[in-house]
């Protein structure tokens, strides 16, 4: 074994790994609060995911018709299927309006109304008078609000010197008798590592839609921190919980718009069924994300799938004509020109049920404190140890996220994780001193990876991952597809033993990185995989065929799941909080999810 | 960034690979479908524009890539201070945008 690393050794208050608009929330709160701040990131700020976000952000300013709080809190309960902590939500609703007016401040360009108020638009799922009316509650920088949240956030974290580490790939957490003391990255361009002390470590990692075939997720999204808790002994919180989207294009995963059926696009199968009249005879294709999601995977698992794998189906829009594309749905014919080499006005568009969003990850309280089980005491915190973002699961989405509801999260919880933590850390405070075995777990482990002796290629195990996943675990689910898709799993995990890293030294060792991202994934996998197949009902976007509903008695309760050195995974439960934090609102009792 | 100079050539193109990786799925694909297909054929001259590709930010990257801005057009912009295209750069945006149309229709890559 090498073990001939160099270590560079930094202390810190504070430490935030990753860089996306969660990260670089608590990042600038934690600075601007005299917290000495470190920001860890394995691509540059504005690189990160949240760019990629471009709808909006949820608040009930009311600028454009009357809105209130307490209706996108009952907006969210709902949506979330009763799976959503309501403490949590009630925080994050109420504290929506401070926090946008904040981001104004701090420079976000939001697109305003002629009264000069920011503007807001309707969004699937936002309503008024829980329930009755249409809100009109989200607001955008046009089209590119993720990028605008990402780069003014990235400033301010500057003027607020805050110390960025660019290009670092986090590998572990630094745990000392069940305390997390500090992490560990790689610096990619020296190959060097840094060891970061601190009294607060916070992970901002984003999710894990990589974990299958087709995610609209970009290539950095493999939920690294997720994974560095499940190898500190940590849960994870209602992995199962995945949404997609019904029409990413086949292969690229790049989105086309739900707009698209909207104006008349409809869906076929390798026979030239248009299938959705059997499904949904009413709505048909424009029946709702979920429905169509399952309804296209059904017609893949009957054989009716299009192509070579018979694994995809058809969008057609041929007969709309091309005036109609081209002014009814701009950009479109471009996307799908360069994401999947169609004539949309010829040819159908080649699509698949698309990963979008993980609704599970790391358990936290609503100030961003990671808690886990312990004792039987579910809301026990981890010193130490915060995550926020699509990392975390406070709970604010349960089973299923409503749009600009997540900008909203980042934001929120960015905030709130740098409030708590400068009530418990003292600007300066003096460190324990760590000492070598402290860092030897996270040595050890980088050894094991890089020096596997193999023959196996990181990219197909990764490939055969993330197909078993979009096979067994997407949206259709039945006990017997998961059960097929935990044993596949099972067999997948095992050849990670026989992986090889072909390129011993250390800089720039992008195929190193590469493989601790995939057993990051493996491990994320088996947790939805696992997950899945333990909970025996239906509830947001975790559909089982075999238990069509939802089923409060048993199963109104979070799923935690561990991982051994395996990846076995092991399964508890977590209470959802039914309370409020204030007698402003009242908690919102479970009943039927119809719109 | 060509902080390269005492980069080995497998260390130089790991380096950008890693500068591939962007924050939207659509860039990732176009940035490695060029850096697979022609970054090893590619003289000084160009592979110095995919570099300064490669610093753009993602709205203006993207906006290029898909031919919605010629290059040398400024892209609408949150930030009034970031680089934008030049018209030097077209040659290369024309590459990577037939690199990742080619890449698509031929075998689908997750």
């Amino acid at each position: 074994m090498g073990n001939e690393y160099k270590i560079v050794d930094h202390t810190y208050d504070v430490v935030i790994v990753g860089a996306g608009g969660a990260g670089l929330r608590a990042t600038l709160g934690m600075a601007a609060q005299g917290l000495s701040t470190a920001c860890v990131t394995k691509v540059f700020p504005t690189r990160s995911h949240t760019v990629a976000a471009q709808g909006g952000m949820s608040a009930a300013l009311g600028n454009m018709g009357e809105d209130h709080w307490t209706w996108h809190m009952y907006d969210t309960v709902k949506g979330s299927d009763w799976l959503g902590d309501q403490d949590a939500i009630e925080y994050m609703c109420r504290e929506a309006m401070p926090a946008v007016i904040e981001l104004e401040h701090y420079g976000v360009p939001f697109s305003r109304t002629e009264e000069g108020k920011i503007y807001q638009r309707p969004f699937g799922g936002m309503t008024t008078h829980f329930g009755e009316g249409t809100a009109q509650r989200t607001c955008a920088a046009a089209d590119r609000t993720g990028h605008a949240i990402l780069h003014t956030l990235y400033q301010q974290s500057l003027k607020h010197k805050a110390e960025f580490y660019i290009e670092h790939f986090a590998t572990d957490l630094i745990m000392v008798d069940g305390q997390c003391k500090g992490v560990i990255s790689i610096d990619l361009a020296t190959g060097e590592l840094h060891r970061y002390q601190a009294h607060m470590v916070v992970l901002a990692t984003g999710g894990c839609g990589r974990t299958y075939f087709s995610a609209t997720s970009a290539h950095t999204c493999t939920g690294d921190g997720n994974a560095m808790a499940l190898r500190a002994g940590l849960p994870l919180q209602d992995m199962e919980f995945v949404q997609f989207h019904p029409t990413g294009i086949y292969g690229a995963g790049v989105l086309i718009t739900e707009g698209v059926r909207g104006e008349g696009g409809y869906l076929t199968n390798s026979e030239g069924d248009r299938f959705m009249e059997r499904y949904a005879p009413n709505a048909k294709d424009l029946a709702s994300r979920d429905v169509v999601s399952r309804s296209m995977t059904m017609e893949i698992n009957g054989g009716r799938g299009i192509g070579p794998d018979a694994d995809h189906i058809h969008l057609n829009l041929q007969h709309l004509g091309a005036d109609v594309i081209e002014k009814r749905l701009p950009g479109i014919s471009e996307s799908a020109s360069i994401f999947a080499g169609v004539d949309v006005t010829k040819e159908p568009i080649p699509v698949i049920p698309t990963v979008h969003y993980n609704m599970g990850g790391i358990p936290t309280n609503y100030r961003g404190e990671v808690v886990t089980l312990k004792d039987g005491e579910p809301d026990t915190v981890v010193p130490g140890l915060m995550a926020i973002g699509e990392a975390a699961c406070v709970s604010v989405h349960g089973a299923n996220r409503l749009g600009s509801n997540s900008l909203l999260d980042i934001v929120v919880f960015g905030r709130a994780a740098s409030i708590r933590a400068r009530e418990l850390v003292e600007p300066g405070q003096s460190h324990k001193p760590l000492t070598a075995d402290d860092i030897q777990p996270a040595l050890d482990h980088l050894d094991k990876v890089r020096f596997n002796k193999g023959e196996t290629r990181t990219a197909d195990v990764r490939d055969r991952m993330q197909r078993t996943m979009q096979k067994h675990a997407a949206v259709f689910r039945t006990g017997e597809s998961l059960q097929q898709g935990a044993e596949l799993m099972r067999g997948i995990v095992d050849e990670f033993d026989d992986v090889k890293v072909d390129d011993k030294q250390m800089i720039w060792n992008t195929d190193l990185v590469e493989t601790l991202e995939l057993e990051n994934l493996l491990a994320q996998a088996q947790t939805i995989v696992h997950g899945a197949l333990n909970r025996t009902e239906s509830r947001g976007a975790h559909a089982r065929d075999d238990f069509e509903d939802r089923n409060d008695e048993e199963w109104m309760k979070h799923t935690l799941t561990w991982t051994d050195e395996r990846a076995n995974v092991t399964i508890d439960y977590r209470p959802v909080h039914m309370t409020t934090l204030t007698d402003e609102c009242e908690v919102i009792p479970p009943k039927k999810r119809v719109y | 960034m060509s902080d390269d100079s005492d980069l080995n050539a497998s260390q130089q193109k790991a380096r950008l690979r890693w500068r591939c990786r962007r924050g939207m799925r659509e860039l990732d694909q176009a940035m490695l479908a060029y850096l697979e297909e022609h970054w090893d054929s590619a003289g000084e001259e160009e592979r110095g524009i995919f570099e300064e590709l490669l610093d753009l930010q993602e709205p203006v990257l993207y906006a290029c890539v898909t031919g919605k801005t010629p290059a040398g057009v400024p892209a609408a912009s949150n930030d009034p201070h970031h680089k934008h295209t030049e018209v030097r750069y077209q040659a290369v945006i024309d590459k990577i945008s037939t690199s990742l149309v080619s890449r698509n229709t031929k075998a689908p890559a997750t």
